[in-house]
Parts: structure tokens; C-alpha cells; sequence
């Protein structure tokens, strides 16, 4: 069954690798923010999938999950160097590092099967005791959605503040701003650094998506196999191996737990020794598996991690209680589902039209440190936009739910309140309106106020969403409008419904002067 | 000379005088230009081609080689037919006659208010103007507005104003007509918000003075107020189709403050309670009083 010959296979490789890159910095760039069909690529992510699974059942993103889990149990993790972007990074990472050291040469080394395995069940059952923080950092997808939101966006606005004629994003200032840079700024290093000196170990330690994979990939229908015969023991394979997962020296044997189906080892051995063959039908024993003493040490770890996880998250909840006060992005639901499901990956952040999607810094306690929060006013205040739902409609983890913009348009994040103590014309006889002004749902009207010819806002509750339009646009400081969070998101009166009784009246007919 | 004589002469000699007067006024009233040229009736590319030529043709406003800026009213993210943007129909056609005119360059732009890249796009108006051949700008970013001071201003005494408005040749001002929350109305003068930075500190520094101060920055050489689509209430926003009213109603002059005046009738507005067309009128920058004024009506 030979469709294409090795080369071809690793020109095609590298083509979609490249242009994967760049479509997932471009998505978490911000660049391509008209098409949000683009962005049903991030719910084709594994874990993303899993967790929309986990947070909104049938709701959730089930497809790709499961097309990539049978992808993987029929011939092994394809998915971690052709479609996971993390792993795509690092790939290219080794590329470059390998054409600057030309010498340098991995060899094979042991797998970390009881250390992995007790790690997975830490993250998840820390995720089910509520804490999502930790997952957020390590799980590939929004790892790498924290690199390239802070580093490769930055980057790509500096360059394209260079250009005259376009809209210029600002250079963030706020402290929220830097955080988040140093954060991505050290991951990257850390990435680099990591692949540099021992290749891809991250995906086959600490990934969840990973060992799920592991877990997988150990009985698959196909597997890569060197053929004992054929094999000259020239340990090419074993020197181009990214995953250290190829031992020439004591049986010519491929971890395929840990193998990432790169086929760079086919592609380099001399002989033709490496093949992709049947399982069943070439009467393949689960060699990868681990021993009986290493399965009952992983079950040990395992178990004791899944309690040690689920006791800390639910300890830790209670050194960051909520704190109810911040305004969460819309699909949201409660601030206790969002700080249990949002992993933090950026991609709302960078796609927010109003610029008011913004990382958190104290907002939601440590908890929900750098996870997307709405600001409608201070160092770098934003507005949502009443047309937009980029983030709801882009968001694969299903912390956010997914929305139409119809839907969106109704769904209450906060309400506004007046504070007449700060109001221009209440205090100062001064006529403004800029709240109402902007206001999009006409929940804002203009009444007499203490001052003749100065008006001020009255809010009608029914038809406030929360959006912050007004906070964002009155011009005192600080605001004598401002948008106070909701226990739960709900859903607001629509416009067309409420003044549907309305006298409108006529233009008149001819010129009346 | 007899007395007779002297009361003939005199007696004639005073006719001629005043029929001498009054055909000269009715040569001012159908030859010269009119102070406002008022339409209605047509679609918005046929009463701008009546209502330019009226005022003298697109060559008395627009010189061979010159720089035009249009600044239509694109400050919200709304299809035309909800009558917060300026029609985009009119803005063409108005770049279209500036070409013929021997424009240079047509600049098309406004400081919006939500997400500006959205606005240009969901108006209609960027795909209209690019269409006609015009440059249309972004103004999202603070570095392309200039900052300029002005004595005579009485509130805005500086202020960071588009650059390429203080450097072109003619500005003409396109709005569109609508009730508006906090002003009463937006019409042309307050259409002139969005070529400032600084909307809000003109919120903070009350814009009964802050709009009329505009006019020293930049007045407009021609305004053409869009009243083909009227938002009646719920202004400046809208979003509700029931608040549009199709008036079919252009307006055009070189005062923005006769041009708001007429406007405030078309919406049946008491000018009184505009309070920076009053505040405008006070100060002289135009004249508010339609009945000074030598108003062309074409019914189409």
C-alpha cells in the first residue's frame, strides 16, 4: 500500500506543517477576523475537544475528538506532528536546530510511562476539582495559543505598524499586557530550549493530549516496525528520531507509544528497514507495553495523583474565592463554570473587535490569572461590539458557549448602573448623552434631569446586555455609568420586541420650509 | 427746469430706480447661487446632481488638481438601510464628481465610533467610495490626526484633527440626518465630531461649545446633508428598522449652520432645543434664520 514514497510524503509534511503555522498565528493574531468558518479549525484540537465535550456534553465539540482518537488507535499519533501546532512548533524548532548543529544526534532513551500517567490523571482531576488554571499551560493547543497571542501578534503589529494606510493595532501598555508577554515570552524560551537539549520530551511527559495518545497508539492497528532482517544497524534512524523513541542498540525496536509518525526514520534508513505494517496480520505482540511491575507502579502513581489532583483543586478553589465582581465574555454562563473550564488560550482575546477582552490579572483571583476578562474602562478600556461574536463563535473549549450573533446580541453579561454623583449633567447642567449615544440596544434613555437642557441616563433593565458601550464611552473619570457583573448570564428583552408599540413619527411629505 | 418737469423726472427716475432694484433681486434669486439648495423626492444620485448644479456645479468647489476630503457619518457598524451611515450611493457619486471636477486625490474617511474597519465595511460605504476610485483612510490610530490650537475657540481650544483634513484643498461634509440621544440631532456640524480625536473630551467640555468650535478647525467648503433615509428616534444608533423614515430629502450649502437649521425642520426639531446651532448662530458662524435665507426648493 505505497500512495506516495517517503520523500514525497516528507515534502507534504513540511508544506502542511508551514502552512498550518502560519494559519494559527494568523488565527491568534487576529488576522483573519471576518471569517470565523476559519476558526472551527481550533474545535479540530483534541484537547479543546475533550474539554467542550466535558463542559457542554453532546454540545460539545465531538467530531474532531473522535476522528483524531480513531486516527491514533488505527495507526498511531499522526496528529501530534501533522496537526497539533505545539508539536508543529517544536518540529520546527529541531529543523533549524538541526540545520545550525548539524552533528548533533539524539539517541534513544527510556520512556516516563509512570510519570505521565500519574501527571494526566493530576491535570484532569485538578480540572474536575475546578482548577483549570494549571491544564491551560501545559495542554498544547492553549499553550501554544499563549505564545503566539503574546509573542507572534506582538511581533506581526510591530511589523505591520511599519505600514501606512492600515488599521494599526496599539502596542498594549497595560500591566496585564506585559504580564502576558513575559509569560509567552518564557514558555517559547522554554520550548526552545527544552526541544534544543532533549527533542520533544514535552510531548511525551507532560502532554495530556499526548499520553491519551500514548495510551492509544500501544494497540494500534498500524504500526511502524523495523524489519530485524533488513536492519544494518546504522542508527540513523535512531539519531534523526525527535522522540528519542528508536533503541537500534538493544532489540531494533520503535517505541510506538511515543512515536509522533513523522517518518523521518524511513526517510533517512539506508535499507528500506522501516515500515508502516498491519498488526494483526504481521502477528505483533504489544511489545511497547509496559511491564507488569511498571504497570502496577503507574496504577499506584495514577491513582494516588487522581486523589492528591482532585483534593487540590478543590483546596485550592477555596484560597481564590469568587469574587463576582468581574464582567465575563459573553456564553460564559457563571464566573464558577468559567474559572473551571477556560483554559486561557487567547484566541477570544486576539479576535475581540472592541479590544475589550483583555487578560486578568487580580479580577478573578489567582485562579483565573490571564484568563480573558471584559474591560470597559482604565489603562486600555475596549467596548464590545454590539456585531460582533468572535469570541463565543471562535472558542473550542466550550467555556465559552457557542452563540449566533442573534443570540449574542441578547445574552446579558451585566447591567448597567448610574451613578449621578459623576454625571456631567447632573452635577454640572452640562448636556453629554455619550452613553446613550453609543448605547446599541436603546436601554439607555435621555430624561430631565436636575439641570433644564441637561438631560441624563436612565437605564431600562429589560434591554441592558451589559455590552459596556456606555462605561466605555462617558468621559469622566471615574465613570457615572459602569456595567456591575451578573451572578449568571442571561437573556435580555430584544429591542425590536420592547418598542414594538412605539409611536414612530412621519417625515414629512414635502419640503416644509 | 420747470416744476413740472422736476416731478416727471423725479417721478421716473424713481421707478426706474426700484424696477432697476427689483430685477436685479430677482436675478439674485434665479441666477446667483442660492444660500441652501433644499430637495426632495428623488433618489439620493439624482438630487445631488440637482442640487450641485444648483450651487454652481462640482468645478466651484473642487479646483483642477486639488485634494478632496469627503467625511460622510460611518460611525456605526449598520447597513445602509438602517440610517445611521450615510448613504453610500451619495458618497460615490459625490467622488465620482469630484474626478470630474480634476480632483487629484478623494480622501474618504470617519473616526468611528464602534470597531472602524467593521463600519467602513458593513456601511457599504468603503466599497462604494473604493468603487468611485477614492482613497478610503483608516482613522483608528492616533498617530494620523495632527494636533492644532485655536484662540478663537471657546471651549476646544486645541484639538488632534485628522491630518489629511488640514491638508486638503476642499472638504466637503456628508451626513446623514438623524435624531441623536445627547445632542438632540446630528446633522452637519455634529457630523464634524468624527474628524477629531478628541470626541471625548468635546463630550467633557459640553458640546453646546464644543461642537460650534469645530468650525474653526476646518469649515467645511460644501456640506450635503443626507436625509434620504431619517432616523426619527433612537438616535444616533438606531438598529430598528421602525425608527427609519424614507423622507427622501437632501439638503446642501456652504453654511453648516443654515444647513442645520433647515435640517431641524425636516425633523420637525424646535431649534431651540439644538443647543449648538443656537450657540453657533450666536457666535456668527452662520445663519440660522431661514427666512435671510436664499433657499432654491426642487421638488423632483
Amino acid at each position: 500500500m505505497k500512495i506516495f514514497s517517503l520523500k514525497t510524503l516528507r515534502v507534504l509534511r513540511w508544506c502542511i506543517i508551514i502552512l498550518l503555522l502560519i494559519f494559527f498565528t494568523a488565527l491568534f493574531s487576529g488576522f483573519i477576523q471576518h471569517d470565523q468558518k476559519l476558526y472551527q479549525a481550533a474545535d479540530c484540537q483534541f484537547m479543546p475537544g475533550v474539554l467542550s465535550v466535558a463542559a457542554l456534553g453532546f454540545a460539545g465539540a465531538f467530531g474532531a475528538m473522535v476522528l483524531i482518537a480513531a486516527i491514533t488507535a488505527f495507526c498511531g499519533r499522526v496528529y501530534c506532528s501533522w496537526c497539533c501546532p505545539l508539536g508543529l512548533l517544536q518540529e520546527v524548532i529541531e529543523r533549524l536546530d538541526r540545520r545550525i548543529f548539524r552533528k548533533k544526534v539524539r539517541t534513544f532513551r527510556k520512556g516516563h510511562n509512570v510519570f505521565r500517567a500519574a501527571f494526566l490523571v493530576l491535570l484532569l482531576t485538578m480540572l474536575f476539582g475546578g482548577i483549570a488554571l494549571p491544564l491551560g499551560y501545559i495542554e498544547p493547543y492553549s499553550l501554544f495559543g499563549k505564545i503566539s497571542s503574546g509573542i507572534f501578534k506582538q511581533l506581526l503589529s510591530w511589523l505591520n505598524n511599519a505600514s501606512v494606510n492600515l488599521p494599526q493595532s496599539a502596542i498594549e501598555e497595560s500591566a496585564a499586557w506585559h504580564m502576558a508577554l513575559a509569560i509567552s515570552g518564557g514558555a517559547l524560551l522554554g520550548l526552545i530550549a527544552l526541544t534544543i537539549w532533549k527533542g520533544r520530551l514535552f510531548c511525551n511527559t507532560v502532554c495530556p493530549s499526548g499520553t491519551i495518545f500514548a495510551a492509544l497508539a500501544a494497540r494500534s492497528g498500524r504500526r511502524l516496525v523495523i524489519d530485524q532482517d533488513k536492519c544494518v544497524k546504522c542508527r540513523k534512524c535512531e539519531k534523526a528520531c525527535n522522540a528519542n523513541c528508536i533503541n537500534i542498540t538493544d532489540k531494533q525496536s520503535i517505541d510506538f507509544t511515543r512515536c509522533f509518525m513523522c517518518m523521518e526514520c524511513a526517510a533517512v534508513c539506508p535499507v528500506k528497514a522501516i515500515n508502516l505494517v498491519s498488526r494483526r496480520k504481521n502477528n505483533l505482540a504489544d511489545a511497547d507495553l509496559p511491564d507488569a511491575p511498571e504497570r502496577r507502579n503507574m496504577l499506584i502513581a495514577a491513582g494516588a495523583a487522581g486523589i492528591a489532583g482532585w483534593a487540590a483543586g478543590k483546596m485550592l478553589q477555596k484560597t481564590s474565592p469568587l469574587k463576582k465582581q468581574a464582567i465575563l465574555p459573553p456564553g460564559a454562563g457563571s464566573e464558577e463554570e468559567f474559572l473551571s473550564r477556560c483554559t486561557g488560550c487567547g484566541l477570544c482575546i486576539a479576535n475581540c473587535r472592541g479590544n475589550c477582552l483583555q487578560p486578568a490579572t487580580t479580577e478573578y483571583g489567582w485562579r483565573g490569572f490571564m484568563l480573558p476578562v471584559m474591560k470597559f474602562s482604565g489603562t486600555h478600556p475596549g467596548k464590545c461590539e454590539y456585531e460582533c461574536n468572535n469570541c463565543s463563535a471562535n472558542c473550542p473549549t466550550g467555556a465559552l458557549r457557542k452563540m449566533s450573533l442573534k443570540e449574542k446580541k441578547l445574552c446579558r453579561i451585566g447591567m448597567a448602573k448610574f451613578f449621578s454623583g459623576n454625571c456631567l449633567a447632573y452635577v454640572d447642567g452640562e448636556p453629554c448623552g455619550a452613553c446613550a449615544e453609543h448605547c446599541p440596544t436603546g436601554a439607555l434613555k435621555m430624561v430631565p434631569g436636575p439641570h433644564k437642557m441637561a438631560t441624563i441616563p436612565q437605564v431600562t433593565a429589560e434591554l441592558c446586555i451589559g455590552c459596556g458601550n456606555c462605561q466605555y464611552a462617558c468621559p469622566v473619570t471615574p465613570q457615572a455609568i459602569v456595567v456591575q457583573a451578573v451572578t449568571r448570564q442571561n437573556k435580555a428583552v430584544s429591542p425590536e420586541v420592547y418598542y414594538q408599540k412605539e409611536t414612530v413619527k412621519k417625515a414629512p411629505s414635502s419640503i416644509p420650509f | 427746469m420747470n416744476r413740472r418737469d422736476f416731478l416727471k423726472s423725479s417721478i421716473l427716475s424713481a421707478l426706474a430706480v426700484s424696477t432697476i432694484g427689483r430685477t436685479a433681486e430677482a436675478a439674485v434669486q434665479t441666477a446667483g447661487t442660492p444660500d441652501l439648495v433644499a430637495l426632495h423626492g428623488g433618489n439620493a444620485e439624482a438630487m445631488w446632481q440637482a442640487g450641485i448644479k444648483a450651487m454652481g456645479g462640482m468645478e466651484k468647489f473642487v479646483k483642477k488638481g486639488a485634494k478632496v476630503v469627503i467625511k460622510p457619518n460611518i460611525a456605526w457598524t449598520q447597513p445602509p438601510e438602517y440610517a445611521a451611515n450615510t448613504n453610500p450611493e451619495l458618497v460615490a457619486a459625490i467622488v465620482r464628481d469630484a474626478f470630474k471636477a480634476g480632483a487629484k486625490a478623494v480622501i474618504v474617511f470617519d473616526h468611528s465610533c464602534d470597531n472602524g474597519p467593521d463600519c467602513y465595511r458593513v456601511s457599504g460605504i468603503a466599497a462604494a467610495a473604493t468603487g468611485a476610485g477614492a482613497e478610503v483612510l483608516h482613522a483608528t490610530d492616533r498617530s494620523t490626526y495632527r494636533k492644532v490650537e485655536k484662540k478663537e475657540a471657546q471651549a476646544l481650544t486645541s484639538a488632534e484633527v485628522f491630518s489629511a483634513v488640514l491638508e486638503c484643498d476642499t472638504f466637503i461634509n456628508v451626513p446623514i440626518l438623524k435624531h441623536h440621544g445627547g445632542a438632540k440631532m446630528s446633522g452637519a456640524m455634529k457630523n464634524l465630531m468624527g474628524m477629531v480625536w478628541d470626541r471625548r473630551t468635546m463630550h467633557r467640555k459640553n458640546l453646546r461649545y464644543t461642537i460650534p468650535d469645530l468650525l474653526y478647525y476646518r469649515k467645511p467648503d460644501l456640506n450635503v446633508i443626507d436625509a434620504y433615509r431619517m432616523m426619527m428616534q433612537h438616535g444616533p444608533r438606531g438598529g430598528n428598522l421602525r425608527d427609519v423614515a424614507t423622507g427622501k430629502f437632501m439638503l446642501l450649502s456652504t453654511d453648516p449652520v443654515a444647513a442645520d437649521a433647515a435640517a431641524a425642520r425636516l425633523l420637525e426639531f424646535d431649534e431651540k432645543s439644538i443647543l449648538y446651532l443656537q450657540e453657533a448662530a450666536a457666535r456668527d458662524l452662520g445663519i440660522k434664520d431661514l427666512t435671510k435665507l436664499n433657499i432654491k426648493r426642487i421638488e423632483m
